[in-house]
């Protein structure tokens, strides 16, 4: 009734016609209204302000970004309409992935459109820590969330406690070093812990004690003439996804491949042949086929050497004079031959592995026929092992065999990028900071069993599911302030349930991250982090088909919500509040980091990301600085391209030259007997006592050769009758996609998946006597925990095996990652019924082959 | 025609948006005061809105009941995990939960073709409840202004937009986001809260929609 009342009032003055703008303005001022004439008055708003300048035309531009949806790091391009992200696709410009990008790129539009974001500061309100405690966020300004960070550190210093900061990252750019190695040192911890042994260790392991190399090969595949696969799945998972996308129609057309695997991955089904093989077994298989390529002479003569008498003496059961043979690039084959191979038939390997006779035999020879374009590519699968270092060695050593290292058609190093370090912080290392970096590291890298053989350091490298442990017994001592970025141990790592623990036991822990997660859960403060694709300054390297690049990562959208950059404008903002509290060295360290073109010092977060990243970049862009690869003619070109291309591959020219002890290509591991012993001298013991330490079985000569090991898998085979495998997703980022719709859409592109489901993937001939089929939910159980998920019989899992897909089953993610959020997850994560154990010598967390299950209907 | 009445009538429509958008801000003590206000606006519009305003506002006296609504806030609107009730349009209007969407963008394109554009300092989406509040105050805003001018033909433009931006919009979305403000919400002010901001709206799109509103001459400044 009133409202037909308000209604007529307004439909009375437009239809008052009549009605003058004089008249009008004196009935008005004749019953007092508060009149204010003449437009053009702006109302006080928030959210809303007059625009400065008209809005676009509503046309896209194609803005150069780099994708970290896994480590494949491609250069890529996104369509940027009025600030908005609305398409991507690979950058042309790359020689790397060649404008070829994989699913996973896509997903990061549903990623930075995500409602569930993490969107402002925000600090807990609930002081007690536990899975079952809501932290109950609420939100604070960037002031109060850095203030109170500068004050915990602050307490440490006074205290001369800075050990008791730890640092710890996730995904990272080669911004990196800013946050987790200058901050940390000037701070003064040595806690500074990467995820990396969570990644890829032992993958490195063998590459680095046969060819000197600690990282990611790159594989030749268009020139190659066979391409053995071990647990390698390139067409989904790392590395080079959209590259090997991109060409493997023609790695198909010209060579044969075949992969070894449990599971038929999506390169399984693409291959010539699938080795189903039982896990942990690869070592086995690796030794076999080197038994074969020698007793039928099919090794790479100008590589490997020969016999000085031009016969084969590599004969079954059979040891061979060292002095017999000569050596060209390599080094120790006859140690080989005598210690480990001569034994090793196919005929042994098919028992071990239970792969087919026949099978081995033609693999193998058909792979040494094709030397020396015949790839032996290793993947992780066969190397998170307990048991995997020697496995790493026994794949990689092939591609010795048969000439195939540093060769065309074979497996290659990194090619030379020209990226500059950043300034040293030594000058700015007080007392205190030096104290309290002399203290022992958390994750008890380079104890006695955990050598952690980083580039043949003791402790070289990182065990970082251990630092958990570390944290938990207090060992070297407590943690009490802790900042972390872009990683998830909480869910990531296996056996998280302790990491929930550990975290727990943190008084006070900052976490950097897009989206907050199960370890934002046991945070105090949680900072919203930039999108790595699209809101921030940085830069990654990576390299494939010959080519290294560097690819830039810029701020190429409106910036939506109250966001920082991790490792530049975090760490800044920190100094300037530390500063402020009378420890100036980290601001003072920051400052020098001037911008190469005007040589002015940075004033502010802002500037500091931007200089740092062009200081990084210098030798890249700068004409007068340059050193090698594309010729970019300055910064602004650069950022233009986003990307700058190294010269080709230049193949052969580490044969005898590898950064090896011997320099040659070493099939006994001098390299690994020093590193070995040195751990062993460290610690005042024997190599075989490391051996022993390390859970390994090979003693004496056996620990510096390639060979194989019985595998270590937990859980007794009649409570647990099935051998759990673990495979990584075509459509995660990072572990990031949880809370993506198309993630869930598409999830039947992983073979054997299921849109919408997480399924377990039983061959039926398992599955029928337990009277389980497809759609039945069921619980998996290993020694150390269980999940829930969802039964599909498949013929495409070996019997005896039970393959599950990592990503799912989070119970703190988003809305659409949990059933019901914090209650019931959707799916299982695999890392709960991972146990926590190491493949010691590298500090690599194993996941595969490791664990044995049984399942129960639910 | 009773010209003081419809400015009177029309201030109230301006300030009721006004003081719902503010209601979506973080609260602090100044909310207060806004409910002080926003309940005698919704009296002085007879809204229904006025009852759930007047029942809630009670509830809040000092620090510890907004310390309560600062973590009902949160999950509701800001996460930081499963956000309970997304402010934002385009979660309602399209299909895949994300924000920015082709709807945030004509949203967009409304600030901007009335001169507006998203403020600095208020780091979020263009469709947050918060500014699609403002922009209908501010819209509102001009139409008084033109009224005050006897410009028919500018209240008559302002007027169409409030109804199209309603109609396509703010009317659209209001109700799924009230529902689940509704079904999370842990504090009776939040349940209240999107009572009245459902129901307000209702009525003044009803309104609205019903209005003789002849279409101004394209050349029509838009403020």
């Amino acid at each position: 009734m009133e409202k037909k009342k308000s209604r007529t009032l307004i439909s009375d003055f437009l239809s008052n016609t009549g009605l003058s703008r004089r008249s009008f303005i004196k009935t008005t001022a004749i019953t007092g209204a508060a009149v204010t004439l003449g437009s053009g008055m702006m109302p006080k708003m928030k959210a809303l302000a007059q625009a400065a300048a008209p809005s676009s035309n509503g046309m896209g531009k194609w803005m150069p970004a780099t994708c970290q949806g896994c480590t494949s790091w491609c250069s890529v391009q996104v369509y940027i309409i009025d600030g908005r992200a609305v398409k991507v696709r690979g950058n042309p410009h790359s020689k790397v992935n060649l404008g070829a990008s994989c699913p996973r790129a896509h997903l990061g539009l549903q990623q930075i459109y995500d409602p569930d974001r993490l969107k402002v500061p925000m600090k807990r309100t609930n002081p007690k820590k536990g899975r079952n405690e809501d932290p109950k966020f609420v939100p604070i300004s960037w002031d109060e969330a850095l203030d109170t960070i500068a004050d915990k550190i602050m307490d440490l210093r006074k205290n001369d406690e800075t050990h008791k900061y730890m640092l710890m990252r996730g995904r990272y750019s080669y911004m990196r070093d800013i946050l987790y190695d200058r901050m940390t040192k000037i701070i003064g911890s040595p806690n500074n812990i990467s995820h990396s042994s969570l990644c890829a260790e032992a993958e490195k392991f063998g590459p680095y004690y046969t060819e000197g190399f600690w990282g990611y090969r790159q594989y030749d595949v268009t020139n190659a003439n066979y391409i053995l696969l071990w647990g390698a799945d390139p067409l989904s998972a790392n590395r080079q996804v959209s590259y090997y996308s991109k060409v493997w129609g023609d790695a198909v057309d010209r060579a044969t491949i075949a992969i070894v695997e449990p599971r038929l991955s999506a390169t399984a089904t693409k291959a010539d042949e699938w080795m189903p093989i039982k896990p942990g077994y690869d070592g086995a298989l690796a030794v076999a086929i080197a038994h074969v390529l020698l007793t039928k002479g099919l090794w790479y003569k100008p590589f490997v050497g020969d016999f000085v008498d031009g016969q084969n003496h590599f004969i079954l059961g059979q040891t061979v004079d060292e002095e017999s043979f000569e050596e060209i690039h390599t080094h120790g084959i006859v140690k080989w031959w005598n210690s480990e191979l001569k034994d090793k038939t196919p005929e042994w390997a098919a028992k071990l592995t239970g792969l087919d006779v026949d099978q081995i035999e033609r693999v193998a020879t058909d792979y040494g026929n094709a030397a020396p374009h015949a790839i032996s590519w290793v993947g992780g699968g066969p190397v998170m092992q307990v048991r995997g270092g020697y496995s790493s060695m026994a794949t990689h050593a092939l591609n010795g065999l048969v000439g195939a290292v540093d060769n065309k058609g074979g497996t290659q190093q990194t090619n030379k990028e020209y990226t500059s370090k950043f300034p040293k912080p030594d000058d700015f290392l007080d007392d205190i900071a030096k104290n309290g970096k002399k203290h022992g590291k958390i994750d008890h890298r380079g104890r006695l069993h955990f050598p952690c053989l980083n580039s043949g350091k003791s402790g070289g490298g990182v065990i970082t599911n251990n630092a958990a442990e570390g944290i938990l017994n207090e060992d070297p001592n407590e943690i009490k302030v802790a900042i972390a970025y872009m990683n998830n141990f909480s869910f990531s790592a296996p056996q998280s349930e302790r990491w929930e623990r550990a975290l727990s036991k943190i008084p006070f822990l900052v976490h950097m991250t897009t989206n907050a997660s199960e370890f934002s859960w046991f945070s105090d403060i949680i900072l919203p982090d930039t999108h790595h694709m699209f809101e921030k300054w940085g830069y990654v390297k990576a390299h494939a088909n010959g080519y290294r690049h560097v690819t830039l990562m810029q701020p190429i959208v409106k910036q939506t919500y109250d966001y920082k950059t991790d490792e530049t404008e975090i760490p800044w903002l920190i100094a300037e509040k530390l500063a402020k509290r009378g420890f100036d060295n980290l601001l003072s360290h920051f400052k020098e980091y001037k911008d190469p073109e005007t040589g002015k010092a940075p004033e502010n977060e802002k500037e500091f990301a931007l200089y740092s990243l062009k200081h990084a970049t210098q030798n890249l862009w700068d004409p007068a600085k340059y050193k090698g690869g594309d010729k970019i003619k300055g910064w602004e070109e650069f950022i233009k391209i986003g990307v700058w291309n190294s010269d080709p591959y230049p193949i052969r020219k580490k044969w005898s030259n590898m950064k090896t002890k011997t320099k040659k290509f070493e099939f006994y591991s001098e390299t690994l007997k020093e590193a070995l012993g040195k751990h062993a001298e460290k610690h005042g013991v024997t190599i075989d006592e490391v051996m022993k330490a390390t859970n390994y079985l090979a003693r004496g000569e056996m620990a510096f050769v390639p060979h194989f090991e019985e595998p270590f898998i937990l859980g007794d085979e009649k409570e647990y009758p099935f051998v759990h495998v673990d495979h990584k997703s075509r459509l995660n980022r990072e572990g990031r996609s949880a809370n993506c719709t198309w993630y869930y859409d598409f999830k039947d592109i992983d073979p054997g998946d299921e849109a919408w489901d997480d399924v377990a993937k039983i061959n039926p001939i398992d599955a029928k006597p337990l009277g389980i089929k497809s759609g039945d939910p069921i619980k998996l159980s290993s020694v150390t925990g269980s999940l829930s998920c969802t039964a599909k019989l498949w013929e495409g899992v070996r019997p005896g095996t039970i393959a599950k897909c990592f990503g799912q089953g989070h119970w703190a993610y988003g809305q659409l990652a949990s059933k019901e959020f914090g209650k019931t997850p959707r799916g299982g994560s695999s890392n709960d019924i991972i146990p926590a154990q190491y493949e010691a010598l590298s500090g690599a967390s194993a996941y595969y082959g490791l664990t044995r299950l049984k399942i129960e209907k639910i | 025609m009773d010209v003081e009445k419809l400015l009177t009538q029309e201030s109230a429509r301006q300030d009721a948006y006004k003081g719902l958008a503010d209601c979506y801000k973080l609260p602090g003590e100044e909310l207060i005061k806004t409910l002080e206000k926003l309940g005698k606006v919704f009296e002085t519009l007879e809204s229904e809105a006025g009852s759930h305003i007047a029942l809630v506002s009670k509830k809040i006296k000092g620090p510890e009941e907004l310390a309560d609504l600062k973590v009902d806030y949160s999950q509701l609107f800001v996460g930081p995990y499963c956000v309970l009730a997304p402010p934002y349009g385009s979660v309602y209007l399209e299909d895949q939960r994300r924000v920015m969407g082709d709807s945030t963008m004509d949203v967009q394109k409304r600030y901007a073709d009335a001169g507006l554009t998203i403020a600095e300092i208020f780091k979020d989406n263009p469709d947050h409840i918060q500014a699609e509040l403002e922009f209908m105050y501010f819209l509102i805003f001009k139409e008084i202004e033109a009224i005050q001018e006897g410009s028919h033909e500018a209240v008559s433009s302002f007027l169409l937009k409030q109804r199209s931006f309603l109609q396509d919009h703010l009317s659209v979305w209001v109700k799924d986001f009230a529902q689940k403000i509704e079904k999370h919400a842990q504090t009776i002010f939040y349940k209240g809260l999107a009572m009245a901001t459902q129901t307000f709206i209702s009525e003044d799109f009803a309104e609205i929609a019903e209005l003789e509103i002849s279409e101004p001459a394209p050349a029509v400044t838009s403020g």
